[in-house]
């Protein structure tokens, strides 16, 4: 799979036709003073799947949320398809981990779906036939049209999950953020959001995805981006996912010399 | 007894004069326009909050009670006595965020200290003015617990139109309200200005304890916005009908109460509507249909005896003993076991079904193990009961199949 990616990348005549649709350059994210991550740049193409990875604790969330100015940051660019983020929200589906609402909310499956749809909705209009079904497609295909009317606090967290994903889908948007769509998912979720999101790179479609598992990684993206408050390595899985660049993700610990000037890769190999 | 019925039905029907039936439609839209908006602030877990402003806005109301008669003679114009009252709450709301933000100090602990603050600070105010102005304060602790009787036109009038723009915000912003409620990240990703809408949110309902304080008093007011709201979560599951039904629960409580009020005229308004809100909370917490209390002891008591029966019958079918007492109980009843304890005829039929049945059941578990899980009454109901005939067929065939390549 990821020859082929690899390919699609890289046109005949050697030149990268898949054109840049995330672009974020120089994010620094700091909580009370300390870093969280450090000159932070990254670029996602169009038509590919990436995952975040690193560890516990490394920004992934951080970084998605920062990047589209959910937390605040000291200093950084974004841009969605060369445009900046104010201009571009409309282009972006941002789905938040699943812990951070309450299901107790009183709202149906359909209902939360439909909110992905308030965008382009406007002012003083409320949701018609016309959106219900819309929405009701949307369910359908995460399996879920079977629970539009149900509660969203009876759901399992699985298909919370997917109904998550059916918002997202919803948005119609270019640039699809995911933060943890895969933790603590049942296997059937996890194929059906796997599928909903290759589908979505098959229309052309940027897809980023903070991911917690590496044993699937090779298997599901087509990019990753290393992190560990520093980029360690971004690009192609198989040019960038060597077990060199893994233990500097992992057990590497990123020194900081001195308050403020951080050394990154040479304090890394040291502890290695 | 039958006397004071009649006088209530009569204020009811606002029959009982002018005043009372103007105090009657002012608390009612009072108590409708702050149950649609509490809906909002118990979604967004702000209910405490509200507590704060409302307790925030006593000196206020006493400094522009000071103010207002030191420059125009007369300390009691109720605009003057609002304006100052909104003054002083927006200061409460903005200690509890600064503090929130710049100290340590959880939210809680932020709202427990700026409203004693805040209304101590009124209580000692009010007291100077009781020993300064003597007569001519009077009604100003009126603000406190509540009084309807002074409740002129003007003031019916500024509810009525409070009440209104309150409306029209909740029609016009119900889904960014909806969306700022459940999913904040969600709705600031989207490009949602959220702190604005907070501050909008903020200002409704500002807006409705200011108006409220006079009738309802400032101690009371907060109930008017969060009872109402908390009673409708009970009868549905929808944020636009939990809107509608705290509307109207808010309206409801509130002109009961006031005309009991206007009939037990030596009882405080304020205390009776939140006593008649209350009220009305218990019975939707007692029996509301899908959430209420009954529904769910009943609900439980009939889950809890289709487990029993089930699992007796089960054992029985495995020749298993029967040790549960309940279980026991339950069989007897149903005739499946004698007093002594025996299997009857009827109890081995029961058994043998409750077998096949148990044996479909794990069939379309790991046929359609997502579906299965779907399944509310998975393995609790006959499951012809449950899922289409034909699939049950389906996989009664699919049963023998497999036993025939067993046992072959």
């Amino acid at each position: 799979m990821s020859a082929l990616s690899k390919q699609s990348l890289i046109d005949e005549t050697g030149f990268i036709s898949s054109k840049v649709a995330f672009d974020v350059s120089g994010l620094t994210v700091a909580y009370d003073r300390k870093p969280v991550l450090w000159d932070v740049s990254f670029q996602a193409h169009s038509g590919r799947i990436t995952a975040i990875v690193g560890p516990n604790g490394a920004g992934k969330s951080t970084f998605l949320k920062a990047s589209l100015g959910l937390v605040p940051a000291v200093t950084g660019q974004t841009f969605i398809l060369g445009e900046a983020l104010k201009e571009a929200r409309k282009n972006i589906a941002y789905m938040p981990q699943r812990a951070s609402v309450d299901w107790d909310f009183p709202a149906s499956a359909l209902d939360v779906v439909m909110m992905g749809l308030y965008g382009r909705m406007g002012f003083l209009r409320w949701p018609s036939q016309h959106h219900r079904e819309q929405a009701l497609s949307c369910l359908d295909q995460v399996d879920m049209a079977d629970f539009a009317e149900r509660q969203i606090g009876q759901l399992s967290g699985g298909q919370q999950q997917r109904v998550f994903m059916a918002r997202a889908l919803a948005q119609e948007a270019e640039v699809y953020l995911m933060d943890e769509p895969f933790a603590g998912v049942d296997a059937a979720t996890e194929n059906v959001i796997f599928k909903t999101l290759k589908a979505l790179t098959a229309e052309g479609k940027t897809v980023i995805v903070v991911h917690h598992d590496l044993d699937t990684v090779r298997k599901m993206f087509d990019d990753v981006l290393l992190i560990n408050r520093q980029v360690i390595a971004n690009g192609p899985i198989d040019d960038v996912m060597s077990d060199e660049a893994l233990r500097r993700t992992y057990s590497g610990r990123l020194g900081f010399h001195k308050a403020g000037e951080p050394v990154g890769g040479a304090a890394v190999q040291a502890h290695v | 007894m039958s006397e004071f019925l009649a006088e209530l039905i009569k204020a009811l029907t606002l029959q009982a004069g002018y005043n009372t039936s103007l105090v009657l439609v002012g608390a009612a839209l009072l108590g409708g326009a702050a149950g649609g908006i509490g809906v909002f602030v118990l979604l967004r877990k702000r209910s405490l909050v509200s507590d704060a402003i409302s307790h925030a806005t006593l000196p206020g109301v006493v400094l522009a009670f000071m103010l207002a008669s030191y420059f125009f003679d007369d300390g009691r114009a109720l605009w003057a006595l609002l304006i100052g009252a909104a003054f002083s709450a927006v200061l409460g709301a903005l200690a509890v965020e600064w503090i929130v933000r710049y100290t340590r100090l959880k939210e809680d602990a932020a709202i427990g200290t700026v409203l004693s603050t805040f209304f101590a600070l009124g209580i000692v105010l009010l007291t100077l003015v009781q020993s300064v102005y003597q007569g001519g304060q009077a009604g100003l602790s009126d603000f406190i617990l509540g009084s309807t009787a002074g409740l002129l036109y003007q003031d019916a009038l500024l509810i009525a139109v409070s009440a209104f723009v309150v409306g029209l915000v909740l029609i016009f912003k119900f889904k960014e309200l909806t969306l700022l409620c459940f999913d904040i990240t969600f709705a600031k990703a989207q490009g949602y200005n959220v702190a604005s809408l907070d501050r909008l949110l903020l200002f409704l309902l500002l807006a409705v304890v200011v108006i409220g304080l006079k009738t309802v008093g400032l101690v009371l007011v907060i109930a008017l916005t969060i009872i109402p709201p908390v009673a409708a979560r009970f009868w549905t599951e929808r944020v636009s009908h939990m809107v509608l039904i705290a509307t109207f629960i808010g309206a409801l409580g509130s002109w009961f109460g006031a005309a009991l009020s206007s009939v037990a005229t030596d009882l405080p308004t304020g205390g009776l509507i939140v006593l008649t809100l209350f009220s009305i909370f218990l019975i939707s917490l007692l029996v509301a249909p899908k959430r209420g209390a009954l529904a769910h002891a009943l609900r439980h008591k009939l889950f809890q005896r289709r487990v029993h029966e089930r699992q007796g019958l089960l054992a029985i079918s495995r020749a298993e003993p029967v040790f549960d007492p309940l279980t026991q109980k339950i069989l007897r009843k149903k005739r499946f076991l004698r007093a002594d304890g025996a299997v009857t005829e009827e109890g081995h039929q029961a058994a043998q079904k409750m077998a096949r049945d148990q044996v479909l059941w794990n069939a379309y578990h790991q046929a359609y193990p997502i579906e299965a899980l779907a399944l509310e009454d998975w393995s609790l109901r006959p499951i012809e009961e449950v899922i289409p005939k034909d699939l049950v067929e389906e996989l009664s065939e699919e049963l023998m199949l497999t036993k025939v390549r067993l046992v072959q």
